[in-house]
């Protein structure tokens, strides 16, 4: 049992790692802009289908999991818009975008699920040797995930970034600033979900197939990711609040590989972390504390 | 030198519940004049300045700073030529940045932004050098979270980001009315320095006589959204607050409260 799990460590590792950009495209519009986005479930199937099917087709794989990206970002930015300029909720709107990109997946991929020839992916245009080895795996996501997160703490030490967080921080004065907070609510929606759409694209890329339903639930896991790296490292400064994500998804990947191991029936995970993003948001309230999650 | 001409502003335009806020204001401040905007509640003095700083639209008329027509121009536009400090300090801050990160954020009010490194040294000695002069320690605090500050200090903090690079025209939105009389004095006197300093053209609302006598250069008294008064510098001279209160025969209870109060 226990071997098992620890046989399993690498490849959940590099698991973790695929679905920590989900974590950090979480954390953007709940943390630094403070206005939750739900949009991830639908950027990240749609980053993969679209690489899927743009891989397949013929088209380089660079170039694929960019335009994958570029995607993402559209999407997101059409849920701010739809959110600012319709008046809609930011959740709702994100839920409506997630369901439409459903069906733009079904159209792009024209079949619910895709094989990607391990020789068409980003992995195998790097090195032939990437996807024969789990521990190269580790290291190449480890450093990906690495750089986007240093890039992130650059950007947000840059004046834009700093403009960024004032807008969540207090909506109210950044105008009074200058600071055109819808342009940044955009923005940051688009970058978020741009995250979101990359590791769909290199989900896809890594396990060799894209399925329109790869999104289902990648939202809460990718909240009790967020929820277990808030709760190690904390949120106070923009360095832990970038690291939380990345730490919590290795966990969490972890925690369920681990529950699987010992015998849990994977089709109870989604409960399973469902509940346990609902025991956190509902601890504060138990124990007379504010809310800090959401 | 701000020019407002026939103002206009109704809540709940087209319905039962309508009301005039503002009903045809014109008014001209040269440049250099700080003008305190007095008046009970209700007779539209933040109104007045949520139009003027772009917070609210108008429903009529102009507004023109050094002939630059702002009535169009969205709050953000407008932070360029103006700067604010609010009556509520948990507005006029963002509390889960640093003093450094806000005062940042107000140096590129009139500069915009761009994609280079927000901390440089020059700055954070510019900084450490606006805030000396408050005499609240605060220099030595550039890398704390604002949220760790209190009510008065983070008053003080957004003075000084409003003033940080000199707007061309400084609204002060009744910003020592939430602090405690002394706290509200030390932000008053800061106002009243950094003001002097950088000859600001200053528009005041508030409901502290003293402050509107001791302080302004002329002091504009409004009334169901109109001026009723408009007292310029010669005539203040000798004004006091016992006069001022009688001659407008004063209703209002807060500002007759403030009378005994703030002395």
């Amino acid at each position: 049992m226990i071997d098992t799990f620890l046989n399993l460590v690498p490849v959940t590792v590099v698991q973790s790692l695929l679905y920590a950009f989900a974590a950090l495209a979480i954390m953007i519009p709940f943390r630094t802009l403070a206005l939750p986005d739900l949009t991830v479930e639908g950027s990240l199937p749609l980053g993969g289908c679209l690489a899927a099917a743009l891989l397949t087709a013929g088209l380089d794989a660079w170039s694929s999991t960019g335009l994958a990206v570029l995607a993402g970002c559209a999407a997101g930015m059409t849920t701010a818009l739809i959110h600012l300029h319709l008046r809609v909720p930011s959740l709702l709107a994100g839920v409506l975008v997630a369901t439409m990109v459903w069906s733009v997946d079904l159209r792009t991929m024209a079949v619910p699920n895709r094989a990607v020839p391990p020789e068409l992916s980003i992995f195998d245009a790097l090195s032939p040797a990437i996807l024969l080895d789990v521990h190269l795996q580790m290291l190449l996501m480890a450093a990906i995930v690495g750089l986007l997160v240093v890039g992130l703490l650059l950007l947000y030490r840059t004046e834009i970034g700093l403009a960024l967080r004032c807008v969540g921080a207090n909506p109210r004065l950044a105008p009074a600033l200058g600071i055109n907070g819808r342009l940044y609510v955009v923005a940051g929606f688009g970058l978020a979900n741009a995250i979101a759409a990359l590791g769909g694209a290199l989900i896809v890329q890594s396990q060799g197939y894209a399925d329109v339903t790869m999104g289902f639930g990648v939202l809460v896991n990718a909240l009790a990711a967020l929820i277990i790296g808030e709760a190690i490292v904390g949120r106070a400064g923009i360095g832990r609040q970038l690291a939380a994500p990345v730490l919590g998804s290795l966990i969490y990947y972890q925690l369920t590989s681990l529950g699987l191991a010992t015998g849990l029936n994977p089709s109870d995970l989604k409960f399973l972390t469902g509940a346990f993003v609902l025991i956190t948001l509902a601890l504060p309230l138990l124990t007379g504390r504010q809310r800090t999650i959401l | 030198m701000i020019v407002v001409s026939g103002l206009r502003k109704a809540f709940n335009r087209g319905t039962a519940s309508e009301k005039v806020a503002i009903a045809g204001i014109d008014l001209s401040v040269s440049r250099g004049e700080f003008v305190a905007l007095i008046g009970g509640n209700g007779a539209g003095k933040s109104t007045l300045l949520n139009l003027i700083s772009g917070a609210l639209p108008c429903d009529q008329g102009r507004i023109a700073v050094d002939d630059i027509d702002v009535t169009r121009m969205p709050e953000h536009e407008r932070a360029s030529l103006m700067a604010r400090v609010f009556q509520d300090p948990m507005v006029g801050t963002a509390p889960s940045l640093t003093i450094e990160e806000n005062l940042i954020l107000a140096q590129m009010r009139a500069e915009g932004r761009r994609l280079r490194p927000a901390l440089t040294t020059m700055r954070r000695t510019r900084f450490r050098n606006a805030l000396a002069g408050l005499g609240l320690g605060l220099e030595d605090r550039l890398g704390s979270t604002v949220a760790l500050l209190s009510g008065g200090q983070r008053q003080a903090l957004a003075l000084v980001m409003a003033t940080l690079s000199p707007p061309r025209l400084l609204l002060l939105d009744e910003h020592t009315a939430a602090l405690d009389p002394r706290t509200s004095q030390l932000v008053m006197e800061a106002t009243v320095r950094l003001v002097s300093q950088a000859m600001l053209t200053t528009l005041m609302v508030t409901h502290n006589m003293e402050h509107a006598v001791a302080f302004a250069s002329r002091i504009v008294m409004m009334d169901a959204g109109r001026v009723v008064a408009d007292i310029g510098a010669d005539e203040k001279k000798g004004l006091r607050v016992a006069d001022l209160a009688e001659r407008f025969r004063l209703s209002d209870d807060r500002m007759l409260l403030k009378r005994g109060g703030a002395a």
